[in-house]
């Protein structure tokens, strides 16, 4: 298995470089890692594309018609704020505007399931990682609206990767 | 179909040799995986027991099936997983009784023995959805290895799809909130 804190040293916050491990090893439970400059810059980076994403989103959203779609940009403007809020803790702000929307809002959740999942383990604080599994599930759910409503299965996989870009 | 019937058609399909249920509370990754474990055993079982009822149309018979099939599949990676860090899968329960038990001792409201309709069993089963993305959702932070995130990570995106179909047959809002953690 591969050790999250392992996958972190090799080579930033962006690349894997893991370890192996034996059973029981590395529980967590015990003092919590120490934030160092290097883990807080990850974070930043790694929230500051997220927010960028979501705003992408939600601009896919905004230029349709239906509550649903309206309903769903609301959501996604929520997520770019709670991802706001995460920045400013760690003493940041977002990085800007994404240059365009996203084409279509199917392709954009399968997108982004897709990023937060790369993202997940790349993330070094505990609550951070928690804030984005949370809305890593929101925007599955939005996933099967949106399948449902194009005629297709909501929940067709055991297990949800989005598809990324 | 009235409770008595609908306990005598579970138990008929389930039944097995009564098994003791330890009470366990997530300590490490081993605890952690051993307690997901045990929610999407006792997730299945509850599926299975819908399945036999006799409550559900054909329609809603092959979709509880099916999300039954992931329960099982989401059961078996988080076995594999357990079983690679020196962990014993956990017995899943074998009679509606044991499924209730197991229900209290995780302080849901539902009760699979209480199930007398359609809206019943899927209140149940969007009860025990929400604890399972509660669940991985906390999981995600208290795991350090990367491919316990990400497989949990990845069954929490589908209970997430399980609860917009389960919202669906209950007509409750497919995507109540921005976030997903704070129930359950």
């Amino acid at each position: 298995m591969v050790a999250r804190r392992g996958f972190l040293a090799g080579a930033g916050a962006l690349a894997l470089a893991g370890c192996g491990r034996s059973p029981g090893e590395d529980e967590p439970g015990g003092s919590p890692p120490e934030r160092t400059a290097t883990s807080r810059q990850g974070d930043i980076e790694l929230l500051q594309a997220a927010h960028a994403m979501e705003l992408e989103e939600a601009r896919a959203y905004n230029g349709r018609r239906g509550a649903v779609f309206e309903r769903f940009a609301r959501i996604e403007f929520d997520h770019a704020q709670e991802l706001v809020s995460a920045l400013d803790a760690l003493g940041a702000r977002p990085a800007g505007s994404p240059a365009a929307a996203a084409a279509d809002p199917l392709d954009a959740e399968n997108r982004a399931i897709a990023f937060y999942l790369d993202m997940l383990p790349k993330v070094y604080d505990a609550k951070l990682r928690s804030l984005i599994a949370s809305i890593l599930v929101v925007e599955s759910e939005q996933l099967a609206v949106l399948r449902e409503n194009a005629g297709e299965p909501a929940a067709p996989d055991p297990f949800v990767y989005g598809v990324p870009s | 179909m009235r409770r008595r019937a609908f306990l005598a058609t579970a138990t008929a399909v389930l039944a097995a040799p009564p098994a003791a249920l330890a009470v366990r509370q997530p300590k490490g990754e081993v605890g952690i995986l051993t307690a997901a474990l045990e929610l999407e055993q006792l997730t299945a079982y509850a599926y299975d027991a819908g399945v036999a009822s006799g409550l559900l149309d054909a329609r809603l018979v092959a979709t509880v099936q099916a999300l039954r099939d992931h329960e099982q599949a989401h059961a078996e990676a988080v076995s594999a997983l357990l079983e690679a860090l020196g962990g014993a899968r956990p017995k899943p329960p074998a009679t509606p009784e044991e499924a209730d038990a197991m229900l209290e001792r995780l302080e849901l409201q539902g009760r699979l023995t209480a199930v007398a309709s359609r809206d019943d069993l899927f209140a149940l089963l969007h009860e025990l959805e929400e604890r399972q993305v509660a669940g991985y959702v906390a999981a995600a932070g208290n795991l350090e290895d990367v491919r316990l995130i990400q497989t949990s990570a990845t069954i929490a995106a589908a209970q997430g799809a399980h609860l917009v179909v389960i919202r669906g047959v209950l007509d409750r809002d497919p995507v109540p909130a921005a976030l997903e953690s704070a129930r359950g």
